[in-house]
């Protein structure tokens, strides 16, 4: 399966776009961080209600999808989608737990209907005007290789641009006891067939080939992220912060292959071209 | 296009634990549903509830993954013979080749539920509640992966009340890009205080049985199940085996939790799979409608539905069996239409006794022995996600 890179968008401490992202990657301002990066971005796509109303974390996930179309012709329309996060919306799993443990539980029904999984795919493609498939994944501690799995088979059997997003928020006390997600992070990235005619690919970004392997492997370390201290913990605890294996790949022009984990024996073959 | 076979298949629910038991209530016009008893508040409806779940021990696993989820989830796998399928899977293909790829909506969240309700004064859980893989998304994939011993790829669907449809079309596109050999694909969804009530605060909970497209509907049962398929390509598979024919998938991007007016979106999944299946609306026997017996999403279903099919194509919903599953939704209403090209029987519509007459289409309400060729079953979700399936004889 092979695809072209047509557009990279990233979020999280420190960082508020692809750009800001690859000069910590490239080993640059490390110490020093990103002053305009507000806590939550708000993201040009959604108008000033709807962005009111949204859930933090769809408003994370969005800005980054909005990011990954800031260099090319495709139309978010014309596009399909795979959004993956571990825990969803932690936030709102909170609240909901904590109501329906008292004796009158009485939900908001716009939090419960902003609950579900599939959240932030709903905004996106009502912000859009996107009537393509939108798929949400989970895939717990292997969320962002199950996801790059799923958007490079999708890409390809449906020779479709497909937009891949990768979320995860801090989660609160009690699940962060056991599942110790400290800090959000999002990114996105938009690739298109090869073949793909009006998918002008920006030379800087390269094209990305995968296959699955039917043995086993485990998370690579990642040189540059290992040196900062925020990105490590990122890469280390935030399931979607995974993906940080392949933009540092990319960031440095590395092309060597790599594998990513998938089930307890089969993992994704990647390359860089 | 390539050609995928449903090798195995099965269904646990609030109709029956297995396939006998189901086709045995959906023959009889047994109802699975029954009054609330699993909130204990004030809520009144009727649930499909899954008795066996509270009989049902997982043994040694039971630390590590007790949930109600992964408890209906193994249930499920038990029935019919499944399990033996998936292992005689995992000896032909290696376990490496073979995948999971589950639709849940609620996933683990009835555990999460119980261990904020029997929280220490500080919020922390007990300790019987840490459970790392419970708590989250994936629970019910990672947990059947486990069960079975399947080291493929595992993946979880969650969009809501589409899922387990939508897992179909993943496992297709796997199977189609050879990335796998066999793929145990469904979906798992239980009761929890958390869908009761959500539900019930956007006012779409029936106090009553539900009665899908009746004149005086007035809200959904919700219900919990386990349905599983083993897909696999054609060469795999015996010559009876049922056809994965068509997928269509679409989003209706128009409102978080109301359908668009027209019903664009189904409309659009519905005409995808069939461009996909390569078959005209004339040539579906059977249609298993969403048919929550949600007031407004009934007649834009109908609505949807007439544009594309002649009046002549049998349509029903079963949700007056089994209740409203949610993301095991897809997976159950796949079954029971897959089971009718096998059975020769299509289920009409349980507690359908006044047809609304303002729906656009007309929906069958009596069972009718007749043995099917080409069916479908659509799936619909909050935020807009819809997915169609179609399944054929040859």
């Amino acid at each position: 399966m092979q695809c072209n890179i047509l557009g990279i968008g990233a979020y999280g401490p420190g960082f508020s776009n692809w750009e800001t992202l690859k000069k910590r990657l490239d080993g640059a301002l490390i110490s020093s961080p990103d002053k305009r990066r507000p806590d939550i971005p708000r993201p040009a796509i959604l108008s000033p209600i709807v962005s009111r109303r949204a859930p933090g974390i769809v408003k994370l996930a969005l800005e980054t999808a909005t990011q990954a179309f800031d260099e090319t012709t495709i139309l978010p329309r014309d596009t399909a989608c795979v959004f993956g996060s571990s825990m969803g919306d932690s936030e709102l799993l909170d609240y909901m737990c904590r109501t329906v443990a008292t004796m009158t539980p009485a939900l908001s029904p716009t939090k419960f209907h902003n609950s579900v999984h599939n959240a932030p795919t709903g905004y996106w493609t009502i912000a859009t005007d996107c009537h393509h498939s939108a798929n949400s994944i989970a895939a717990y501690d292997v969320t962002t290789s199950i996801a790059l799995l799923e958007a490079l088979v999708m890409c390809s059997v449906e020779r479709r641009p497909v937009l891949m997003v990768l979320y995860d928020i801090a989660l609160q006390v009690p699940l962060h006891d056991f599942i110790p997600i400290s800090e959000p992070f999002a990114a996105a990235i938009l690739i298109a067939p090869v073949s793909e005619p009006e998918a002008e690919q920006p030379n800087y970004y390269p094209t990305l080939t995968g296959e699955t392997i039917a043995t086993v492997a485990e998370w690579p370390r990642c040189a540059m992220v290992a040196e900062c201290e925020s990105l490590n913990s990122i890469y280390n605890t935030n399931p979607a912060g995974r993906i940080l294996v392949l933009l540092e790949k990319i960031s440095h022009h590395d092309y060597g292959p790599m594998s990513l984990p998938l089930g307890t024996g089969s993992s994704l073959l990647l390359s860089l071209s | 296009m390539i050609d995928v076979r449903v090798r195995a298949y099965t269904l646990a629910c609030a109709a029956g634990i297995g396939l006998k038991s189901v086709r045995q209530a959906l023959r009889t016009r047994t109802t699975g549903l029954r009054r609330n008893t699993f909130t204990h508040s004030s809520l009144q409806t009727w649930i499909g509830r899954v008795p066996a779940i509270e009989q049902f021990k997982l043994g040694d696993l039971d630390s590590k993954w007790h949930s109600r989820n992964n408890i209906l989830a193994a249930i499920g796998l038990g029935q019919d013979n499944f399990r033996s399928n998936v292992l005689q899977a995992l000896s032909e293909f290696g376990s490496g080749r073979v995948s999971v790829v589950i639709g849940s909506s609620t996933a683990g969240i009835e555990q999460t539920e119980r261990g904020y309700k029997t929280a220490e004064k500080d919020g922390t859980f007990l300790p019987e509640f840490w459970q790392s893989n419970v708590h989250h998304y994936h629970a019910p994939a990672l947990f059947i992966a486990d069960y079975l011993g399947v080291k493929g790829p595992a993946i979880t669907i969650s969009t809501a009340c589409s899922s387990s449809a939508k897992a179909f079309a993943t496992a297709y596109r796997w199977l189609s890009a050879n990335i796998t050999d066999a793929v145990v694909v469904g979906g798992v969804d239980t009761l929890c205080l958390t869908t009761l009530h959500g539900f019930d605060s956007l006012q779409l909970i029936s106090p009553e049985p539900c009665r899908p497209f009746d004149r005086c509907r007035n809200g959904i049962n919700i219900g919990e199940a386990a349905g599983y398929a083993l897909l696999v390509r054609k060469r795999f598979a015996s010559d009876r085996s049922v056809r994965l024919r068509g997928c269509g998938e679409s989003s209706d991007a128009y409102h978080m939790s109301h359908p668009h007016s027209d019903g664009r979106g189904a409309q659009d999944a519905m005409k995808a799979a069939l461009k996909s299946a390569e078959l005209e609306p004339k040539h579906m026997d059977y249609i298993n409608l969403h048919g929550t017996a949600s007031r407004i999403n009934d007649s834009i279903e109908a609505k949807a539905v007439a544009d594309i099919f002649p009046k002549t194509s049998r349509a029903s919903s079963t949700k007056g069996w089994t209740g409203h599953t949610l993301g095991a939704a897809g997976v159950v209403e796949a079954i029971i239409a897959i089971d009718t090209i096998h059975h020769g029987m299509i289920p009409g519509t349980l507690n359908l006794e006044e047809p609304d007459r303002e729906l656009a289409f007309p929906i069958q309400q009596e069972n009718s022995e007749m043995s099917a060729e080409n069916v479908m079953s659509s799936s619909f979700g909050f935020g807009g996600n819809n997915c169609c399936l179609i399944f054929s004889r040859r």
